[in-house]
C-alpha cells in the first residue's frame, strides 16, 4: 500500500513494526532523525506482520518525508488466488536451495539467491499452493523432524520462506533512491541488503538493540512454539526443531545483512562489541549514541529547579510488553511502599500490544494489593510527566539505548535501570572521562526487585544523593548525547554515501 | 524493539485452522431413506385395498398422486437440504445454535409459499378436472412433505436417528391404518390419510427442533442475506441435480405417448415403468443400511480422527495412516455393500417369479425389473460417494457428477423410449453406471490430494 508517492528519495528508511504506525524507542528515533536532518529527502518502507495489528499511522509526517509505503510480510495468499497447481520441474531443486541457505548456520547466502530473478523462476504462488512443493516439505520433514507435529512443521516452514518473496516484491517494484538505510536487520535488514545487492546502492544499518539476540530470547521463551516431548525425554543437548529453524532463519539474514552493509552502526560500546561478535566487520562497525534535544527539556528543569519538593513517583516509560518485565517494577514498589507509604509506581506507554501481559500486569498488581502505589496511564508524551516525577526507572531484561533515560536527564531526573543495554555506560559513564562525571542512577540486575526497591527508597529519602545524581544527569547528557551530534554524524555518512566513497 | 517477531506466535496457528474441523452432518442423499418407507407404506395400502375390487380403481390414483407429490416435494425442498445441513453444521461449529430455529423456520416459510404456488400451478395445468378438495389436499400435502424433508435433514445432521425412526413409524402407522380402515372409497378420503400422517410427521418433527434449538429470535433469512453465511450455490444445485436426477427418467416415461398414461386429470404414469422401479428400489434397502451406518459411524470418526491429528500435532506419518484407514473403511463398506447387496439381490433374483405373482404383476415387466435391480445397487453405490466426496468438502465435483447424473439419466431415458421396450430401463441403468464411475474418479483424486489440499489450500 502507498501512502505518499515520490520517486526522489535520498535516504529510504526500511521499518520493520516501527515507524510510522507503532510508538516506541526506534519509532522515535527515525522520527527525530527525520526531522533533524530535513536537508534530505526522506522514503519509509514499512515493513509489518499482519494488517491486522496496526491502526493508524501514530506520527505527523514531516515535510521531508515524500515516500512512504506499507507492506506486510504474513500477510499471506492474498495476491494469488488459492488454487491446486502442479509446479514447474525447476521449483523443487530451487526451493532445496532457498531452504537449505535457511537451514545452515548462517551461511553466506550464493550469489544467485541475492538476485531478484532467482524468485521471478520460482514464485510464491508456486511455493504457497502447488502440489510439488507440497511433497518437497513432506520430503524434508521425513529427513528432519519426522518426530515433530506436522503441522507445526508446515506452518514454520511456511511463515519461514513466505516473507521472502514479499521482500522480493517489495524490492521489485521499489521507487528511486539514493541510499538505503534499515534501523535494524531482521526483515528490514534483509531488505536493506538486498536493494543494495539488486540497486547497487550503499546500504546503512543501524541496530538499537540486537536484533537477532531478541528474536532468539522470543523463540527460546516462546510457548507458541510447542514441546513436542516432555523434558525428561529429552537428551540434554536436543533443541527444538521448530524453534531451531527459526533461529537459524534469523541468523542467516542477520548475517546477510552484516556481510552486504556499508556501515553497521549500534548506539553504545556494547552493542558495538555483540555484532563484531556476531560477526560484523569490526572496520565497518561505529558507534553513534541516541541523542535529546536539549532545548526542549530546558524548561522542565527549570521549572523542576524551582519546584523543589516532589511526590515520592518512580516512572516506568516503555510499551507494556514481557520483555519490559513490569511485573518486576510493580512487586519493587510494593516492596519500597513497605518503607515510603505513599510511594508511587506510574507506567507510562501503550498497554495494547499484547494484552494478554498487560492483564497478567493488573493481576498481579491486585495480587500484591498495590491498586494504590501503581497506576497505569497508557501512552503519554514524555514532556507532560517530567516535571511531576521524582525517578525514572527501566527493568527490561533487553534493551537498547532508552531514549526516555536521556530526556529524564535533560530534565534532571535520576534512573534506576537494570543492568541491560546501555543503561550502565548511561548511569555509570562510558568512559574514564565520563565516569569521572559521576553516578546519574544506580543499576541493579535483571529481576531483582529487592535491590530496585532499595535504590528507590534510598532516592527518595536521600536529599543529598539526589541532587548529586540529578546534577551528574544533566550533566552527562548535555555533554554526550545532544541531538546535534547524532544529526551531525549521519549527515555526514549520508553525504558521503551519496557522493559516492 | 524493532521488528515483528512478537506477532509471528498470532500467526503461528491461524484461524484458518479452525474451519479445518466441521462435522458435516450431510444427510440429504441420506434421506432417501425416508421416502423409501412412503414408497413402501403407499405400496403396501395398494396391495391391501386392491383385495377389494371397489377399490382397485382409486387405489391407482391414489399411489399415482402420491408419486406426484413425493417427487415434487423433493425436487422443491432439494435446495435446501444439503446447504441447510451444512448451515446447521457451521452455525454448530461457531456456537451460534441460536441460529438454527430462526433459520428452519424461514426456510419452512419460503418453501410454503412456493410450494403452495406452484403446486396451485401444477393443479392448474394438471388436476384441472379434478375435484377442488383433491386440489387442496394435494397442495396441502406437498407443502407438508416438502416442510418434513427439511426438518428430516437438520435433525439427521445432528444423528437424532432414533426419533426420526420413531416419529416416522408412528406417523406411517397411522398412515396405513387410516387408509385401511376408511370405508369411502373416494381417492380423496385415502389421500386425506396421508395428509394426516405427514401434518403430524412434520409437527413433531419440527417440535423437536423447537425444543432442541431454543431461540429468541424469530425468523433470520441471513442465509441469503449475509454474504458470508449464503447458502453455498454448488450444495444448493448439487441436491436439486441429484433430486431432479432421480425423478426425471420416471417423468420421460410417464409423459411418452407409448409408455405413459392418464391416470386421473392430467397426471400420467407408466404401467410398465413404475412398478419394476420403485420395487427395485425396496430392495436396496439392506445395501442402505449397512451404507448408513459405515458411513455415520466408521467413516465419520476416521474422518474426525484424521482431522483431529492434523490439528493437534499429529506427525506426517500419522496423518497418513489415519487417511489409510479412512481409505479402508470406505473399502470395508463398498465390499459389505457387494456381498449383503449381492446376496440379497441373487435371492430377489430367484424369486422375483414368485413375488411378481404374489402382487398380481405381469411377468412381462421381469426383464426391466431385473436392469433396474442391477441399476439401483449402482445408484447405491453412486449415493454412498457422494456422500463421501460431501465429506471431504468437494462440493462442486459433487453438484458435477449430479449434473451429470441428471443430464444422462434425461437423454438416456428418452433414447431408450425411441429404440423400444427391450432398452426400457437401460436409460437409467446406464446413467447411473457413468454417474459411478465418475464419481469413483473423483473420489480417488481427492483422497490421493487429501493431506496436500488440507495443507496446502486450507
Amino acid at each position: 500500500m502507498i501512502i505518499k508517492k515520490s520517486d526522489n528519495v535520498d535516504i529510504l528508511l526500511v521499518c520493520e513494526g516501527t515507524f510510522p504506525y507503532i510508538k516506541g524507542g526506534v519509532s522515535s528515533w527515525i522520527y527525530q532523525l527525520i526531522n533533524g536532518l530535513n536537508d534530505f529527502k526522506f522514503g519509509v518502507v514499512f515493513i509489518g506482520g499482519n494488517p491486522k495489528e496496526y491502526g493508524e499511522i501514530k506520527y505527523k509526517i514531516p515535510e521531508n518525508l515524500i515516500h512512504i509505503e506499507t507492506h506486510f510480510l504474513f500477510d499471506f495468499g492474498v495476491d494469488y488466488k488459492k488454487e491446486k497447481i502442479e509446479g514447474n520441474k525447476d521449483l523443487v531443486p530451487k526451493m532445496r536451495e532457498l531452504h537449505y541457505w535457511f537451514r545452515k548456520h548462517g551461511d553466506v547466502l550464493n550469489d544467485e539467491l541475492k538476485k531478484i530473478d532467482f524468485y521471478n523462476k520460482i514464485d510464491e504462488k508456486q511455493f504457497l499452493y502447488s502440489k510439488k512443493s507440497f511433497d518437497f516439505i513432506k520430503e524434508e520433514y521425513y529427513k528432519n523432524a519426522p518426530d515433530v507435529p506436522f503441522i507445526d512443521y508446515f506452518w514454520t516452514v511456511r511463515n519461514i520462506h513466505s516473507p521472502i518473496w514479499k521482500i522480493v516484491n517489495i524490492a521489485k517494484n521499489i521507487v528511486n533512491f539514493k541510499i538505503v538505510h534499515s534501523p535494524s536487520t531482521g526483515y528490514a535488514g534483509f531488505l536493506g541488503a538486498f536493494l543494495k545487492e539488486n540497486y547497487k546502492k550503499k546500504f546503512i544499518l543501524t541496530e538499537h538493540g540486537i536484533y537477532l539476540m531478541e528474536r532468539k530470547i522470543d523463540i527460546m521463551l516462546s510457548n507458541w512454539i510447542e514441546e513436542y516431548k516432555l523434558n525428561i525425554l529429552k537428551s540434554s543437548n536436543e533443541t527444538n526443531y521448530i524453534k531451531e529453524l527459526w533461529i537459524r532463519f534469523f541468523q542467516g539474514i542477520n548475517k546477510f545483512a552484516y556481510e552486504t552493509a556499508d556501515k553497521i552502526i549500534s548506539l553504545y560500546n556494547g552493542a558495538r562489541n555483540t555484532q563484531i561478535l556476531l560477526g560484523a566487520d569490526i572496520n565497518k562497525t561505529e558507534v553513534i549514541p541516541n541523542g535529546v534535544n536539549m532545548e526542549k527539556f530546558e524548561n522542565i528543569y527549570k521549572k523542576r529547579k524551582q519546584k523543589k519538593e516532589f511526590k515520592n513517583v518512580v516512572t516506568f516509560v516503555g510499551r507494556v510488553v514481557p520483555i519490559k518485565d513490569i511485573k518486576t517494577f510493580i512487586t519493587a514498589i510494593k516492596i519500597a511502599s513497605q518503607t515510603i507509604n505513599d510511594i508511587e509506581g506510574w507506567i507510562i506507554g501503550p498497554t495494547d500490544e499484547d494484552k494478554e501481559y498487560y492483564n497478567e500486569c493488573i493481576e498481579h498488581v491486585r495480587t500484591l494489593n498495590a491498586e494504590k502505589n501503581i497506576k497505569f496511564f497508557g501512552f503519554k508524551p514524555i514532556e507532560e510527566i517530567l516535571s511531576d516525577i521524582s525517578i525514572i526507572t527501566l527493568t527490561s531484561i533487553s534493551e537498547g539505548m532508552p531514549l526516555v533515560i536521556l530526556e529524564a536527564f535533560a530534565a534532571g531526573i535520576p534512573a534506576v535501570c537494570t543492568n541491560v543495554g546501555s543503561c550502565s555506560e548511561l548511569i555509570y559513564g562510558k568512559n574514564e572521562e565520563d565516569i569521572k562525571i559521576g553516578k546519574a542512577g544506580e543499576i541493579t540486575p535483571v529481576a531483582n526487585p529487592t535491590l530496585l526497591a532499595k535504590n528507590y527508597i534510598e532516592l527518595l529519602t536521600d536529599k543529598n544523593i539526589y541532587e548529586k545524581y540529578s546534577k551528574n544527569a544533566l550533566e552527562r547528557v548535555k555533554r554526550y548525547y545532544d541531538e546535534k551530534k547524532l544529526f551531525d554524524r549521519y549527515k555526514e555518512i549520508y553525504k558521503q554515501y551519496i557522493q559516492g566513497d | 524493539m524493532a521488528g515483528i517477531g512478537f506477532e509471528l506466535k498470532k500467526i503461528f496457528r491461524t484461524n484458518r485452522l479452525s474451519s479445518l474441523f466441521k462435522v458435516y452432518g450431510y444427510s440429504a442423499i441420506l434421506s432417501s431413506g425416508p421416502w423409501l418407507i412412503s414408497i413402501i407404506s403407499i405400496l403396501f395400502i395398494g396391495i391391501i385395498k386392491s383385495y377389494k375390487k371397489e377399490f382397485s380403481f382409486s387405489v391407482v390414483q391414489f399411489q399415482v398422486v402420491i408419486t406426484y407429490i413425493l417427487a415434487m416435494s423433493l425436487i422443491l425442498s432439494s435446495p435446501f437440504q444439503l446447504s441447510f445441513s451444512r448451515y446447521v453444521a457451521d452455525k454448530m461449529f461457531k456456537k451460534e445454535e441460536d441460529y438454527i430455529l430462526p433459520s428452519y423456520k424461514s426456510i419452512i416459510f419460503i418453501l410454503f409459499v412456493s410450494g403452495i404456488f406452484i403446486a396451485l400451478l401444477f393443479s392448474s395445468f394438471f388436476l384441472k378436472e379434478t375435484s377442488a378438495l383433491l386440489v387442496i389436499i394435494f397442495v396441502s400435502t406437498l407443502i407438508m412433505m416438502s416442510g418434513t424433508w427439511i426438518a428430516n435433514s437438520l435433525l439427521l445432521g445432528i444423528k437424532r436417528y432414533k426419533t426420526i425412526f420413531v416419529a416416522y413409524f408412528i406417523s406411517y402407522l397411522l398412515i396405513i391404518l387410516i387408509a385401511v380402515f376408511i370405508p369411502y372409497k373416494r381417492v380423496e378420503w385415502l389421500l386425506i390419510s396421508f395428509f394426516i400422517g405427514n401434518s403430524v410427521l412434520f409437527f413433531v418433527l419440527s417440535t423437536i427442533i423447537v425444543k432442541n434449538y431454543p431461540s429468541n429470535h424469530f425468523i433470520d433469512f441471513s442465509f441469503i442475506t449475509k454474504k458470508d453465511e449464503r447458502f453455498m450455490p454448488c450444495l444448493v444445485f448439487a441436491s436439486l441435480f441429484y433430486n431432479l436426477g432421480i425423478w426425471i427418467d420416471k417423468f420421460v416415461f410417464w409423459f411418452s405417448e407409448s409408455t405413459g398414461y392418464k391416470v386421473i386429470s392430467g397426471l400420467n404414469a407408466s404401467v410398465v415403468y413404475d412398478l419394476p422401479i420403485f420395487l427395485a428400489y425396496i430392495s436396496i434397502v439392506p445395501g442402505m443400511a449397512i451404507f448408513f451406518y459405515r458411513i455415520e459411524a466408521d467413516f465419520a470418526e476416521k474422518y474426525e480422527f484424521y482431522f483431529r491429528l492434523v490439528r493437534e500435532n499429529g506427525k506426517l506419518k500419522e496423518i497418513e495412516d489415519a487417511k489409510d484407514e479412512m481409505i479402508e473403511t470406505l473399502r470395508v463398506m463398498i465390499r459389505e455393500i457387494i456381498i449383503i447387496q449381492g446376496i440379497f439381490n441373487i435371492l430377489i433374483y430367484y424369486f422375483s417369479p414368485s413375488i411378481f405373482d404374489f402382487l398380481n404383476m405381469p411377468k412381462l415387466y421381469l426383464p426391466l425389473f431385473y436392469i433396474d435391480l442391477v441399476s439401483t445397487q449402482i445408484q447405491l453405490g453412486l449415493m454412498a460417494v457422494l456422500s463421501v466426496l460431501h465429506y471431504l468438502d468437494k462440493r462442486v465435483e459433487a453438484m458435477w457428477i449430479s449434473f451429470i447424473f441428471f443430464i444422462s439419466n434425461f437423454i438416456l431415458s428418452y433414447l431408450t423410449i425411441q429404440l423400444g421396450p427391450e432398452y426400457f430401463g437401460y436409460g437409467f441403468g446406464i446413467s447411473v453406471f457413468i454417474s459411478f464411475i465418475v464419481s469413483l474418479y473423483i473420489l480417488n483424486k481427492a483422497i490421493k490430494e487429501l493431506e496436500y489440499e488440507t495443507f496446502m489450500l486450507i
